[in-house]
């Protein structure tokens, strides 16, 4: 894909997301891209101050090397790293949190006769819910197909 | 290569379907992570050789379990509210609970995600209706869940906290990365594990052997 179709892409996805509920995903993923790519950036000490520049660091010149120093600098995501950011971002909460209801009920259900988990605000009916094992059956294929299709658009990237 | 537009087309038709109610609250997913990671807990403890039994405020947790999707109180009765109880044959008896708010050093309340506190202040808290001391559990657990890595100022706040608690063990536990976020925590020599979840078993089980050597440290002190 070239970095207009990713782009398009990533658009798309995020609509997808926002209308599904979850934009709170995009928004994440949005602002780790504005914070940009974290790059470690290797200059030497220069026994001169850098010509020109007044700077007693320069870029590695092994003619002039008295010893290196580790920089932090960061740079733009491409386009294709930010569709790969927000896919990744979908993995890891929208399939991952089927795993985790699963696993959750398995191991605080091992030996009891838990039905379903119930959450609940203290003060608040109207923002509670439940989660049961046969939510989880009726989702798992779902979870399952989407993960095989970001599997391709990945491939496509 | 164009856009593929009948594949974005199958994702959106099967993306809805896989979307668990746990994600569209307000809560984004931070509710069900905490029910995870007491799991975990709750697996250590086992590991440990504990009896685990579950209990709301009004007695033997039957059938269902009741977990917070806000901060709340250890002794607040307004819901149901589930917390882990576990006995060990030569050890004060422990109770793990969800997102309880809990006194610092400094007498400010801090939400603890996961906290593990010995029955004896737990028992106290909800007699008296005060809340835990930060320095009567055994672990206190911040979770977060989240779809991208895991921004600095998390760590940061996490940091903050933990300088106000006297918790013997502080953990900083997420579902994904976040290499400025860890890399602070390990030179500040705090407990974190990052990408906790199901499709990371190895992470999930150094994270488990983490919380059984707290507890371990617990029987032996005992």
């Amino acid at each position: 894909m070239t970095e207009e179709e990713c782009s398009e892409v990533y658009r798309q996805l995020a609509d997808m997301l926002r209308k599904a509920g979850v934009g709170w995903i995009v928004e994440h993923v949005d602002g780790e891209i504005h914070l940009g790519k974290p790059e470690a950036k290797e200059l030497v000490k220069s026994r001169r101050r850098a010509s020109g520049t007044g700077s007693e660091y320069a870029l590695i010149d092994a003619r002039d090397k008295t010893s290196t120093k580790v920089f932090q600098q960061t740079v733009a995501y491409t386009q294709q790293e930010r569709l790969r950011m927000l896919i990744s971002g979908i993995r890891n909460t929208v399939i991952s949190a089927i795993d985790i209801e699963e696993r959750t009920l398995a191991s605080l259900g091992d030996g009891n006769q838990l039905r379903y988990l119930r959450f609940a605000p203290e003060d608040d009916a109207a923002g509670e819910y439940t989660l049961e094992a046969s939510d989880i059956d009726t989702l798992v294929p779902s979870k399952d197909a989407l993960s095989s299709l970001l599997d391709l658009l990945e491939r496509e990237i | 290569m164009p856009v593929n537009q009948q594949l974005l087309a199958a994702i959106q038709a099967t993306l809805g379907p896989a979307i668990t109610p746990s994600l569209t609250q307000a809560s984004a997913g931070d509710d069900l992570y905490e029910a995870y990671v007491l799991s975990i807990v709750v697996d250590a403890a086992r590991e440990e050789g504990a009896t685990v039994t579950f209990h709301n405020i009004s007695g033997a947790a039957v059938g269902v379990f009741t977990f917070r999707t806000s901060p709340g109180y250890i002794h607040s009765d307004t819901q149901d509210y589930t917390y882990a109880r576990f006995e060990f044959a030569n050890a004060p008896t422990l109770e793990a609970h969800v997102g309880i708010r809990v006194s610092g050093r400094s007498t400010v309340l801090h939400e603890a995600d996961v906290a593990v506190v010995k029955q004896s202040e737990a028992v106290a808290c909800r007699q008296n209706e005060i809340n835990p001391r930060s320095h009567e559990l055994v672990v206190a657990v911040e979770c977060k869940f989240y779809g991208a890595n895991i921004p600095l100022g998390m760590a940061r706040g996490f940091l903050g906290l933990v300088s106000d608690f006297s918790a013997k063990e502080a953990y900083f536990v997420t579902n994904m990365a976040g290499q400025n976020a860890t890399r602070l925590l390990a030179y500040r020599a705090k407990h974190w594990e990052i990408g906790v979840q199901p499709s990371a078993p190895t992470t999930v089980l150094r994270l488990r052997n983490a919380f059984q050597k707290a507890l371990r440290n617990h029987i032996d002190r005992s």
